[in-house]
């Protein structure tokens, strides 16, 4: 039979696998540096969890994890003296809402795997190897026999190139 | 990488991509934090209660003041702004209220809450100074070097820059003097000295008031001291940049209309301001292109210093210049079709003018085209202040992002100040094989902020050898190298002896000094005559 604590330990596992690509997203738009990002997801749990949450659906619990991302964010980045301004922060949100839409991001992630599709293949490889492997930009260069420069310039218009192939198909 | 739009796309990327284990990973990592019974991270100030109904509101609880660890400058800092501060405050309920629309009078006793800040701050109340995270009706608050988030209650918020000063009385909320950044959720009037601007819902606006010609003493808070003059005070300053919906600048008997992208400067003695015409733009614009001293295809530095000292007077003759020429870099940035180099050439242009105005455009442009920086612009950034150039220092420190050319300058940014990451970065770019000539630059300049930053090991070695690389060099007939070495001792042993050494700009004043002395020290024996110069 499963005793409480467990049964606790499932719920928390569950809350954690729901939100956590969300909570994880919604930092890097905010602008939280790479080396930050795992602490401050897990801060953010603990706080909800620490402050005797409970649970009103997914879209309430998401809204009240995003509040505490976002004061935890400006908190840490005010304590490495990196506080962004309140335009970078509005912008951000801007971004962020654009996102999710009213579907939770599932529209854009939709086109991005469209736009994905028509990747050339060089393309499609730098951009597996960078993010499915999660390949630093030598060991990329390494893999395909290319300068480390020329992995830079790839990303980079495979990314731009990206992003406007998901905003025409969001604009359609 | 600073674009919110592009970092959208990179969560996005890995939600997508990213193998199912690692997610699963960290997943399994938080749940055992929470079953050890780990806390978030410095939580104190967080009001995490849900409410009582709809959605939770997390916020910042107005908790007591706490104690914090100040390093001993900013103890010393902070006793000296507590002491001005108790003094300015008896100044700040005398000084006349009514010497500008918008500003608050004096307000008494403390009253509601009209504000409360993410961290506490300088806060002057009922004659006395504190620090508080909670703002009440009739206090004012001052951000000593470190900004400040205030959230205004659901009415937006304002986003503080250091040494800046904002009073609460009854008609809201009023700058005083410093920068400050006003997010607009409901609309919003906020004082700004002599003026008040009125912001539409979900407008944003920078705005910052400063002395007009005078000095405000080091030892003192501009704000603080501001008040304490009372009537003698200076004139101000106003600086107003809209950067989102609309916007009415309001003063005593005339008023501008503003959306975003513009810009007003006016002082408190000038009269009502005036934005220029659309004739006089498109002078200012010709005359700005008159004397552009380059395409977009040849480097800044083939401009020449007379040729840029003309263009950057021309544009420091009146803030309307400036506007203009922030008009016309905008454009370029935010044109996809666009070429890169020149985006590029704007990004190195700007970077050769150490201002505010040219500064506060870079960081515009930051936002709309990131890929125009290079590693030097960004140091160079970092250097003169912008937050978000240190922090994308440290994050190309922190994840190796690019090659060691990529990195060198950012390693040298934090090593030549003895952080540990930038030193190791350091010592591996010096221990990297040289793939002459620019690997041997490479090598001298990280060995200098090794030395810089405590380490000079890799620095000895290379004075220790110069002599005998010199004469190899020269004996195998080699002698640009030897000359490459000479100039290289030459310029880096200047350079180290620098107190506060810039590593921004570093490449461009090696090429520099390399182009200066390089007809002067060719053969054998001018290399020996200058080389026998640095014994």
């Amino acid at each position: 039979m499963e005793t409480v604590s467990s049964q606790k330990t499932r719920l928390v596992e569950a809350l954690v696998r729901e939100h956590q690509g969300a909570v994880r997203g919604y930092l890097v738009v905010l602008g939280c540096p790479g080396h930050l990002l795992d602490d401050l997801v897990q801060d953010v749990f603990l706080a909800l969890l620490r402050a005797r949450f409970e649970d009103r659906g997914p879209a309430s619990t998401a809204a009240y994890l995003r509040k505490i991302a976002r004061h935890l964010y400006l908190k840490t980045m005010q304590r490495e003296r990196r506080q962004p301004t309140a335009s970078e922060l509005a912008v951000a949100e801007e971004s962020w809402e654009e996102f999710q839409g009213s579907d939770g991001g599932d529209r854009y992630l939709s086109a991005l795997t469209e736009c994905l599709g028509r990747l050339r293949e060089r393309a499609r490889s730098v951009i597996g190897l960078r993010y499915e492997e999660r390949l630093g930009r030598e060991a990329i260069a390494a893999r395909l026999g290319i300068s480390g420069e020329g992995v830079k310039s790839i990303l980079a218009r495979t990314k731009r190139s990206l992003r406007e192939c998901v905003q025409q198909r969001l604009a359609t | 990488m600073s674009d919110p739009r592009e970092r959208t796309l990179e969560q996005a990327l890995e939600r997508l991509l990213e193998d199912e284990r690692h997610a699963e990973e960290r997943a399994r990592r938080i749940v055992a934090a929470w079953e050890r019974g780990d806390e978030a991270d410095d939580l104190a100030g967080l009001d995490l209660e849900p409410g009582a109904e709809g959605q939770p509101e997390p916020g910042v609880a107005g908790e007591a003041p706490r104690g914090r660890v100040l390093s001993p400058f900013r103890r010393a800092a902070a006793a000296a702004l507590v002491a001005a501060s108790f003094a300015a405050a008896v100044w700040f309920v005398a000084r006349r209220g009514d010497d500008a629309p918008g500003v608050p009078g004096p307000a008494g006793a403390s009253g509601s809450l009209v504000a409360r800040a993410v961290t506490e701050l300088g806060v002057l109340r009922d004659g006395a100074s504190l620090r508080a995270a909670e703002v009440r009706l009739g206090d004012a608050v001052f951000t000593d070097d470190e900004p400040g988030l205030l959230d205004l209650q659901g009415r937006g918020e304002l986003s503080l820059r250091s040494r800046s000063l904002v009073a609460f009385g009854e008609q809201g909320a009023a700058l005083v003097l410093g920068e400050l950044a006003a997010d607009a959720g409901v609309p919003l009037a906020l004082g700004v000295g002599f003026a008040r601007l009125e912001l539409e819902a979900g407008g944003r606006a920078r705005v910052g008031l400063q002395p007009d010609g005078a000095a405000v003493p080091a030892d003192e808070h501009p704000g603080l001291w501001f008040q304490r003059l009372g009537d003698t005070a200076p004139p101000r300053v106003l600086r107003v940049t809209v950067s989102a919906g609309s916007a009415r600048l309001v003063g005593a008997g005339w008023h501008e209309e503003l959306t975003s992208g513009d810009v007003l400067v006016l002082s408190e003695q000038s009269p009502p301001p005036r934005a220029l015409t659309a004739a006089e733009r498109e002078a200012v614009k010709a005359r700005i292109e008159e004397l552009w001293p380059y395409s977009g295809k040849a480097p800044v530095m083939e401009a020449g210093e007379d040729a840029l000292d003309a263009l950057f007077g021309y544009l420091d003759a009146s803030p309307a210049h400036w506007d203009v020429l922030s008009e016309m870099a905008q454009a370029d940035a935010s044109d996809p079709k666009q070429r890169i180099g020149v985006k590029t050439t704007w990004v190195n242009f700007l970077c050769m003018h150490d201002g505010e105005e040219s500064t506060r455009l870079l960081r515009e442009l930051w936002l709309s085209a990131p890929d125009s920086f290079n590693a030097g612009n960004i140091v160079l950034l970092a250097e003169r202040g912008a937050f978000e150039f240190e922090r994308e220092v440290r994050d190309m420190v922190a994840t190796r992002d690019g090659t060691l050319d990529d990195l060198l300058l950012p390693a040298c940014r934090l090593g030549a100040d003895g952080d540990a990451d930038g030193l190791a970065l350091l010592d591996e770019i010096v221990a990297t094989p040289v793939d002459e000539p620019w690997g041997l630059v490479r090598t001298w300049i990280a060995a200098c902020a090794l030395a810089h930053g405590g380490a000079p090991r890799a620095w000895d070695g290379l004075q220790a050898s110069l002599e005998d690389e010199v004469e190899e060099s020269l004996d195998l007939r080699s002698s640009p190298r030897a000359a490459r070495l000479v100039l290289l001792a030459e310029f880096f042993r200047e350079h180290r002896a620098e107190e506060l050494p810039s590593y921004g700009l570093i490449e461009l004043r090696w090429l520099a000094h390399f182009r200066a002395r390089s007809a002067e020290v060719q053969s054998p024996g001018e290399i020996r005559a200058a080389l026998a110069a640095l014994r």
